[in-house]
């Protein structure tokens, strides 16, 4: 496994536990009424388990396993910047109910991930048709 | 593949079934109309997809592919593995039981059956957590 799919996945895997922690006081508040304030947890919840978890595992896996043409993987820093860029992203994302300006920190964040997944096509796109071709 | 992955596939296929005729029913309600209750299962209709299918699949592929743990436990503690397989699945199932139920009366029975739900699915995917981050390494 190459060094930045290991960052890859294990960002991915700190995602779903906090992903996971935000939804289990959702539903412990849905249950109980004990935490009004943990509807603020809700945008968090959903990105950091559609965005952190489930779309840096897909690239950090694809990253690992798409076909190289060669000895190294070309691109290599669009993927490094799709990292960080997502990361970025879900991190304005999770704390802007917090923050002021909340509308503007959710539109940066959403800039920020669209942005990964723009540099990951561009890192992924030259490495995804036929290893050979036949005449 | 190991009989853990087999338990997680399968049961993943079985969710996605599950997930797509509640959403059926949900489509349902809203257009020929029906029971009100079943607009309460919207949550479950999410759930159903992202943690039983998605989630789940990720889970069986992921311990069956990546890469070994060690020589003498390749895929790590298996019991763990069981367990996150036995705690996330009781965990949705129980969600999706207990939560159109839990609306009608916030802190009676079905709210605590919610608690519950809420702590083994959490307990699953910690647990799924703790056995995987050592696999995540680069080639020796």
């Amino acid at each position: 496994m190459p060094r930045l799919t290991v960052w890859y996945v294990r960002f991915s895997l700190l995602h779903l536990v906090l992903g996971a922690t935000f939804g289990a006081l959702l539903l412990i508040h849905k249950g109980m009424a004990w935490m009004p304030w943990a509807w603020s947890l809700l945008a968090g919840h959903i990105d950091m388990v559609l965005f952190g978890w489930i779309t840096l595992l897909a690239m950090g896996v694809a990253y690992w396993i798409l076909p190289r043409f060669g000895v190294k993987r070309k691109r290599e820093g669009a993927a490094r910047a799709a990292l960080v860029l997502m990361n970025g992203g879900i991190f304005l994302i999770v704390l802007s109910p917090w923050l002021p300006l909340s509308s503007w920190v959710i539109l940066v964040g959403r800039a920020l991930e669209g942005g990964a997944v723009v540099a990951f096509a561009y890192h992924a796109w030259p490495r995804v048709k036929p290893l050979m071709v036949s005449t | 593949m190991p009989t853990v992955t087999r338990w997680f596939v399968k049961l993943s296929l079985i969710y996605l079934v599950l997930a797509l005729v509640v959403g059926l029913g949900l489509v349902m309600q809203r257009v020929v109309g029906g029971p009100d209750w079943l607009a309460l299962l919207s949550p479950a209709y999410f759930h159903l997809f992202m943690v039983g299918w998605v989630t789940q699949l990720i889970f069986g592929v992921a311990h069956w592919m990546f890469p070994n743990y060690s020589k003498e436990a390749p895929r790590g503690r298996e019991e763990l593995i069981w367990a996150a397989l036995i705690a996330l699945n009781t965990g949705l199932v129980l969600r999706v039981l207990a939560e159109p139920l839990a609306v009608r009366e916030v802190g009676g029975f079905w709210g605590i059956v919610l608690v519950v739900s809420a702590t083994l699915q959490w307990v699953g995917v910690v647990l799924f957590s703790i056995n995987t981050w050592p696999r995540v390494r680069p080639r020796r």
